[in-house]
């Protein structure tokens, strides 16, 4: 396909001329000789671009820097000074607050009126009239005059006549700030199918969000020159930042302020006995005042009081563009007190290090000091507004509104009650559903044996490694299809993974690894991993995973390169002495008969190096030290003969083990055992 | 010379293009004119009458003034109310043209492709409209004194050449007006000038003679003449005369038309 230009421009330059009377501006024009009766101004300076067909271009820049007049322009509304101007194909402008209406028609006159602008006959538009009254949606103002409408209703109809004529290029200005939420995102999505048709969008937003989103090309206007053209999110950016570096000088932020007693410009206050010195904001060592979306930014405040202000307390806030505060704390809060004795001549100074985990934008600091002289008694002895203002740049992290709360999002599971209740209450959807978007809307489902929502939200809440977990989490459910819904498995599995620490490059035995994400994980941080497990069951890898759950034969070598996995009786195996720098075994030995346990533990011992580590989780009888001696439906052995937790810790010890760590889980859920995670290293 | 005739062709063209919203507009600006009136279209009879009344108190009863023999009529109220139909469809035509590119700046502003050069025309045609309401009662009036002759068909030939004159002084007033809006405020004493200038309330023949050829260089002399000898004795305006007319009204038409064209790629930027 070829890229069709549909429009040109070549160093167009529009000159605004002004007359000091309109009498001289008639003189001019009709002057035989081309006398000069104005002065000039440059709306537009040698500007230069071409629009390819089915490009969207978002045009950004400041109030004054020639947006509109470039647009109207390109609509042929007014004539360029000089330069060249081709356009290729019919345009729909939406200019300045809507369309050219004429206000005495009523608002479906005025369809047709647009309609026949745009080239259509009586006829065409009969037909296109009834999609465009639904759009604009105004219900019986239609047949009213439109200088009767609000501005909402006016943007309303004014789109609803641009869009719905087929334009080949649209022209948008400023326009969708009017209507409301609703009737914005109508109107964005009609934007977007008429640019999945190949029409051309050319559009002027202050909201440099839109502007991403919709355009892939943008130009950057300032005072009548074309600073940038390029792809939309350089543009934007290029934008954001002088515009914030000039909105900085204006507001009077310099980053520093060792500013005098007058303090010009800004607004204080005080009562004499104290007052705010300095203040500075820094990120690391180095005094800033344009951030980055969560660096640390510390400002450093130095204020004076005289010996009689017992309490000072230095309060900083900070405001968003508007005004509102956005956060303050103060010294108090934070723990700090400035005795009198601590005092040097009377100066104080604390700084106070936040995350800048703010929206892009610019804020400003107020400072306070005031005097704690009781509980209930604050006497405010300086505050200065604007103290200094700050700027935040765009980051990739994405939130809304002003603050980020860092929310922790997880998916949730309704419970049976509550399907039912919402079913009974509300109707089911009507209407078809639109099979195009149908696929944003299936979540991924997890298999049978998964911990769910709901159960990983609580294990998450009680974990102490939240983050570990949910990796592991997330490592299971992407490589099975899901993560064991046994209680205690969120907290044994994070703690092996964290107990097992550095593994790059160190070798490592799973016990009777059965399918867990232990075995990938270890081998993505860099270990070599050898599983052994003797179950009858083999689990391959891609069948019928969402119904497996933990037990059984997996040949984790299909999965990751970096792992052995043998399918034997560990007793049949040997490996080479010394081999191992790590062995593991979760919820393992204690379903095996003492004597079998015993002569893995000789096994073990031998293959591990010096200073080897060995992990272990081992499922107790809850409220006991017994060793869990029930396993398939059967009773392994005796409880006597299967022993407690002091003998199995003795029969380490008793090959040279020592023991380094030892947790409990008691209690956890609804699990019907306590869980002993046991640390051991192989000493002599 | 050239240049200027293709102006003129581009320009009938899109003319004939916009007819569709010609007719739409012309509607609209009738109702406009009338919207919120209990009368309506009515006052295209009242208006002429309340004038017809006054001045033909003051100037038939008053001054004594009798219409010329030769418009074969004794009657000066008949003879007033000839003059009279023709220049109010006139001056209330130049007067309306005058603002309407100012009062659809909107339309200039914003809207993509639209053809300024209507906004006149629909001014002269929505004119038109209420002047065929008054011109009926004039007919009537007429019929009923018993002059009336096929030749009274000769009006809507003058009442072309008016129209095409007024289009095209239409375009340069109104052109004007968007630069300088004195143009608007001056109108009403220049017509009243003209009026006054035009035998409406007198007839041709008492004005002196060494005088009367500069009164015929105004076209709307000829309009009213020719509605009097049309309608009260059946009879043309002299062939001279109505090629002078003619010539006069194309001849406004085209200067006009590419006068209009001339200022109109700036009339964004100034009307506000």
């Amino acid at each position: 396909m070829t890229m069709e230009t549909v429009i040109k421009v070549k160093n167009l330059s529009k000159k605004f001329r002004r007359f000091s009377s309109a009498g001289d501006a008639m003189k001019e024009f009709i002057h035989p000789f081309r006398k000069k009766y104005h002065n000039e101004f440059w709306a537009l300076k040698d500007v230069s671009f071409e629009i390819k067909k089915g490009e969207s271009v978002g045009i950004v820049g400041r109030n004054g820097s020639g947006k509109s007049t470039l647009l109207q322009i390109l609509c042929g509304i007014m004539p360029p000074t000089s330069g060249e101007l081709a356009v290729n194909g019919r345009i729909a402008a939406l200019l300045e607050l809507g369309a050219g209406f004429h206000p005495q028609f009523s608002g479906r006159d005025n369809i047709y009126l647009n309609g026949a602008l745009m080239g259509f006959t009586k006829e065409e538009m009969e037909e296109k009239f009834q999609s465009i009254a639904d759009f604009a949606d105004i219900g019986d103002f239609i047949e009213q005059p439109v200088m009767t409408y609000s501005s909402g209703m006016f943007v309303r109809l004014a789109f609803a006549s641009a869009i719905n004529v087929n334009p080949d290029i649209l022209v948008v200005d400023e326009a969708l700030s009017v209507g409301d939420i609703g009737f914005q995102q109508k109107c964005l999505h009609q934007i977007e199918s008429l640019m999945e048709k190949g029409v051309t969008l050319i559009m002027v937003s202050h909201d440099i969000h839109i502007i991403k989103n919709y355009c892939t090309q943008a130009l950057y206007l300032n005072r009548g020159g074309l600073v940038a053209q390029g792809d939309a999110e350089t543009v934007t950016e290029a934008y954001l930042k002088d515009f914030f570096a000039s909105q900085h000088k204006t507001l009077g932020g310099t980053g520093t302020v060792g500013w005098k007693k007058e303090r010009s410009g800004k607004a204080s206050f005080g009562t004499g006995y104290g007052d705010i010195c300095d203040i500075s904001l820094q990120c690391g060592d180095e005094e800033r005042d344009v951030f980055g979306y969560g660096e640390a930014v510390t400002a450093k405040v130095t204020a004076r009081v005289r010996e009689t202000v017992k309490n000072p307390d230095i309060v900083i806030q900070l405001r968003d563009m508007r005004g509102y505060p956005v956060y303050g704390t103060d010294t108090l809060a934070g723990g700090v007190a400035f005795p009198p004795e601590d005092r040097k001549n009377g100066v104080i100074s604390a700084s106070f290090t936040f995350e800048a985990a703010l929206a892009p934008g610019s804020y400003s600091i107020v400072v306070g000091l005031n005097d704690h002289v009781s509980d209930t008694i604050v006497i405010a002895h300086d505050k200065v507004v604007g103290a200094l203002n700050f700027a935040v740049m765009e980051s990739v992290k994405k939130f809304h509104g002003v603050v980020d709360l860092k929310a922790l999002c997880l998916r949730g599971e309704p419970s049976p009650e509550e399907v039912k209740n919402i079913e009974s209450r509300l109707p089911a959807f009507s209407g078809k559903e639109d099979t195009g978007s149908k696929a944003l809307n299936t979540a991924p489902v997890y298999g049978e044996y998964d911990i769910g929502e709901e159960g990983l939200a609580a294990a998450l809440g009680k974990s102490p490694t939240p983050e570990l977990l949910l990796e592991l989490v997330r490592l299971s459910r992407e490589r099975f299809g899901w993560f064991t819904r046994q209680e205690t498995r969120a907290v044994e599995i994070p703690w092996i993974a964290l107990a097992a620490g550095e593994v790059a490059g160190l070798s490592v035995l799973d016990i009777g690894a059965g399918v867990s994400p232990l075995p990938l994980y270890l081998a993505q941080k860099g270990a070599a991993v050898t599983t052994i497990d003797h179950s009858e069951i083999i689990r391959v890898p891609g069948k019928g995973q969402k119904s497996w759950d933990e037990w059984g034969f997996l040949d984790y070598g299909r999965l990751d390169s970096r792992i052995r996995s043998r399918n034997e009786d560990i007793l049949a195996v040997d490996l080479p002495e010394g081999s191992l720098d790590r062995v593991y075994s979760v919820s393992v030995v204690e379903y095996m008969p003492a004597s079998v346990r015993k002569s893995i533990w000789r096994r073990v011992a031998r293959w591990l190096k010096k200073d080897g580590v060995l992990l272990l989780t081992v499922d107790l009888v809850p409220g006991t030290g017994r060793l869990w001696n029930y396993s398939m439906g059967r009773i392994v052995e005796d409880e006597k003969a299967h022993g407690d937790l002091e003998e199995l810790e003795a029969e380490l010890t008793g090959l040279g083990f020592q023991k380094e760590e030892s947790r409990f889980i008691r209690g956890l859920g609804n699990s019907r055992v306590d869980v002993c995670m046991l640390r051991l290293v192989r000493g002599r | 010379m050239k240049e200027n005739f293709l102006i003129l062709m581009d320009f009938t063209r899109r003319l004939y293009k916009s007819r569709y919203m010609l007719r739409m507009l012309a509607v609209r600006e009738l109702k406009a004119s009338y919207a919120g009136s209990a009368f309506g279209l009515l006052w295209a009879v009242f208006n002429p009458l309340v004038y017809l009344v006054v001045y033909g108190i003051v100037f038939g009863i008053f001054f004594r003034s009798t219409p010329d023999p030769v418009y074969g009529t004794e009657s000066y109220f008949l003879f007033l109310l000839c003059g009279l139909v023709p220049w109010q469809f006139f001056s209330q035509t130049i007067n309306s043209s005058a603002g309407t590119l100012v009062k659809n700046f909107s339309l200039i502003k914003k809207a993509v492709g639209f053809p300024a050069e209507i906004l006149p025309i629909v001014t002269v045609i929505s004119n038109i409209i209420s002047h065929l309401i008054s011109l009926a009662l004039l007919v009537i009036v007429v019929a009923f004194s018993g002059g009336l002759t096929p030749f009274a068909f000769l009006i809507l030939a003058y009442l072309l050449l008016t129209a095409i004159f007024s289009i095209g002084l239409g375009w340069i007033i109104s052109g004007i007006n968007v630069f300088l809006r004195d143009v608007e405020q001056m109108l009403g004493l220049v017509m009243m000038g003209w009026l006054f200038f035009t035998p409406i309330f007198y007839s041709p023949s008492f004005v002196p003679a060494k005088y009367l050829f500069i009164m015929k260089l105004n076209p709307v002399y000829h309009l009213v003449e020719g509605y009097r000898l049309a309608l009260l004795t059946g009879r043309a305006l002299p062939p001279a005369d109505f090629v002078y007319f003619a010539s006069v009204s194309v001849i406004t038409f085209g200067v006009g038309g590419v006068f209009f064209r001339k200022l109109k790629p700036w009339f964004a930027e100034f009307c506000r």
